[in-house]
């Protein structure tokens, strides 16, 4: 079972993560330039202005892989609690 | 661990997994990936040099200088082809960013690149997808460009 944080992403990366159990994910981001893009299973859930940071959590099914990408100028902390 | 994914010669990112079973990649084809640790700076923009056996060395980009050049200069230190690319741009954002380029170059004026507004425009052209759309889908320029062009280097 994991539980804290998975990874950190910054500029053009990606993490890919398949909880064992269901689990909440949530996504700590900040804008490092000029706009600062977030995917989650390619499709974007964060589109930040220079400087602005943002808070985001969806749930993940067991056993379904979960890819979060960071654009060019954006970061991110990924962290997971799972329930078993 | 900290991995580091070098793309020409640049840092464009790095990623670190904090659980088993957590794999990080970057974003950007065929970029190369180098483990360092994780209390390592190198951060996106720092540039790498490999020596006889592969091993990198990454060095800091230097801090950026205040550069006041004339617009028509500053539009020089675009290629030819990144020129056209951005003129043809159908994002407004784009269209605003050319639009008052060409304002100062018919008034005489200059370009301070060092100014907010000019170096978020320069990023935003490295960021985002070039419209209208090609296959792959492109920026208007490369990251690598962003601090050549801030610098005021002509083409």
């Amino acid at each position: 079972m994991a539980t804290g944080i998975i990874g950190t992403l910054a500029a053009s990366a990606s993490l890919t993560y398949t909880p064992s159990f269901n689990a909440k994910v949530l996504l700590t981001i900040a804008s490092t330039g000029a706009v600062g893009t977030v995917t989650v299973n390619s499709t974007q859930v964060a589109n930040l202005a220079s400087g602005a940071t943002a808070n985001f959590s969806f749930y993940a099914g067991a056993g379904s892989p979960v890819t979060i990408a960071t654009g060019a100028s954006a970061t991110a902390i990924a962290s997971t609690l799972e329930a078993n | 661990m900290k991995t580091v994914f070098v793309s020409n010669g640049v840092v464009a990112g790095h990623a670190a997994a904090h659980q088993s079973g957590v794999t990080v990649s970057s974003t950007i084809p065929g970029a190369a990936a180098y483990d360092v640790d994780d209390s390592s700076p190198v951060d996106a923009g720092w540039t790498v040099t490999l020596d006889a056996n592969g091993v990198p060395t990454f060095t800091a980009p230097a801090p950026p200088t205040t550069c006041v050049i004339s617009a028509v200069d500053f539009y020089d230190c675009f290629t030819p082809s990144e020129a056209v690319a951005i003129k043809a741009s159908t994002d407004p954002l784009v269209q605003e960013f050319v639009f008052r380029l060409l304002q100062r170059i018919d008034a005489g004026r200059s370009v301070d690149t060092s100014s907010p507004s000019i170096q978020e425009g320069v990023e935003y052209l490295a960021t985002s997808v070039r419209l209208p759309a090609t296959t792959p889908a492109s920026t208007y320029i490369a990251t690598s460009r962003v601090a050549e062009i801030l610098r005021g280097t002509m083409q």
